[in-house]
């Protein structure tokens, strides 16, 4: 049974939460515990390895997981997924692989399209989506002529064109220059969506989270509301960097 | 060599003018109709005349029309070219008609295919399949088709830049061995992975082939295209039947 009280309002609640790839493999993910309130942004942290990733993909049951996970109160299981998933945007770390339409405008669309929306409307939308990631010009384009940071932020306007209430996203400034960062940030905290993040940019974090969890070999080592917890990992994956490269000492 | 993005749109014909999804179906009966003309002199001319104007129609690019045959070279050629030899040797000539249909037949269709793509720009894809009767998971299928084809492509032409710049062109002839028989592992684990994660992404993204353009109403122009189109299948039809 999960821990806590149900009743308090998440939008995400990942309760002790294990993933194992192979049955006789280690655990990618270990017991991982919190929520995210609605509205709240989250910014996933941790080294290469230590399990962001497959805690997203677990959240939309990609990967099958121990524990429970809740997404707007819904129990991720084998029958609510569409349900689960109609509740997401969703951001993987290769953005390729979610373009699905030989065109752009198309490919976003196709996010409102299929909760229902009319298809003029779902285009109209889509293309002033794509008009405020910095994209609009590219909207009758084919993705394989696009850049792979235009490509990011196409497969960005898909995420989010749905306006859905929670958005988990994989690297989302990976690809994206400056501008497009700014751009990205302005529109998470325009959105009101509950977000979850998982990123290396610890700036962008700052910029647009309010509150951090780190991941060290799946397990979670820290959970704050204030950056300090950031410049102490930083300071910390740094330096231990640093000792390596000198060695021990003689 | 046209690279499978670039065979599409281009074609600046009088297949234009209609709408996408004709444009597809038109293609797919010309198509149809080059794999039933028998080889004999009436159906032949009837069979290349069809095929020529359907390419005029779409405005097939020379080039692109260059490469289509050229592709069919390739494939067909050795076949042909094995099969006349074994009816030389065997000293029974008659033998050598079966290979020479295949080879006929496929040749006609690559060409009217290549046509066809010239009409379609890969964005109209979506809306054409979307607008014709077919099963959700045949558009979704075909749709990813070109779609994952077209960025494989891409990635294809990124895997022999990184090859290139890694010095494996002008290595030694062993390493140069060595990194080209890798190359088909890397390559076909990264298409399966690659497939992995598109799959994961439909399931997310709720893709099942639906959803797309409405069929816009039908012009004039549409029906004429179609109505000819069937006519060019049905005389094919016809004539392989009556074995003319």
């Amino acid at each position: 049974m999960p821990q806590g009280d149900p009743r308090e309002p998440h939008a995400l609640w990942f309760d002790a939460v294990s993933v194992r790839y192979r049955p006789d493999g280690p655990e990618a993910v270990s017991r991982v515990t919190f929520r995210v309130a609605p509205g709240e942004r989250v910014a996933l942290l941790g080294l290469n390895g230590c399990g962001k990733t497959t805690l997203l993909t677990a959240a939309v049951g990609l990967v099958p997981f121990a524990g429970a996970i809740h997404v707007e109160g819904l129990p991720v299981a084998r029958d609510t997924l569409r349900a689960v998933r109609d509740q997401v945007g969703f951001l993987f770390g290769v953005p390729d692989d979610q373009l699905l339409l030989p065109h752009v405008l198309h490919d976003v669309a196709f996010s409102l399209e299929r909760r229902g929306v009319p298809r003029d409307e779902a285009r109209a939308r889509a293309a002033e989506m794509l008009a405020a990631l910095g994209v609009g010009d590219l909207a009758a384009c084919a993705p394989h002529q696009l850049s792979a940071g235009q490509r990011q932020r196409v497969a960005l306007a898909g995420a989010l064109v749905a306006r859905p209430r929670v958005l988990l996203l994989d690297e989302p400034s990976a690809a994206l220059d400056p501008v497009g960062k700014e751009e990205l940030a302005g529109l998470l905290e325009g959105q009101g969506a509950a977000l979850l993040m998982a990123t290396h940019d610890l700036a962008f974090a700052r910029r647009v989270c309010r509150r951090f969890v780190i991941l060290d070999a799946g397990r979670v080592v820290a959970d704050a509301a204030d950056a300090t917890c950031v410049a102490r990992y930083e300071e910390g994956r740094v330096a231990a960097v640093r000792t390596r490269a000198r060695g021990p000492a003689s | 060599m046209v690279a499978f993005i670039e065979a599409w749109g281009g074609g600046n014909g009088a297949a234009r003018r209609l709408s996408p999804h004709i444009r597809l179906l038109c293609g797919a009966l010309f198509f149809s109709g080059a794999t039933l003309t028998p080889p004999r002199p009436a159906a032949l001319s009837f069979g290349i005349a069809a095929i020529a104007g359907w390419a005029a129609c779409c405005g097939l690019p020379r080039r692109r029309l260059r490469g289509a045959l050229a592709l069919a070279a390739s494939l067909f050629l050795p076949l042909a070219a094995l099969a006349w030899a074994a009816a030389r040797l065997n000293g029974d000539t008659a033998a050598w008609r079966v290979p020479a249909v295949i080879v006929l037949r496929s040749t006609l269709g690559i060409v009217a295919a290549a046509a066809t793509m010239a009409a379609l720009d890969l964005a109209e894809l979506h809306d054409a399949l979307a607008a014709l009767p077919l099963p959700r998971a045949v558009r979704a299928l075909l749709l990813q088709v070109a779609q994952q084809t077209a960025l494989l492509t891409d990635e294809t032409r990124r895997l022999g830049d990184a090859l290139r710049i890694r010095g494996l062109v002008s290595a030694r002839l062993a390493t140069r061995v060595r990194g080209l028989c890798a190359l088909p592992t890397v390559w076909l684990v990264r298409l399966a992975l690659r497939a992995e994660r598109v799959g994961a992404a439909m399931e997310v993204r709720g893709f099942d082939g639906g959803g797309g353009g409405r069929r816009a109403a039908a012009t004039r122009a549409d029906r004429a295209a179609v109505s000819l189109a069937l006519l060019v299948l049905g005389v094919a039809g016809w004539l392989r039947w009556r074995g003319m």
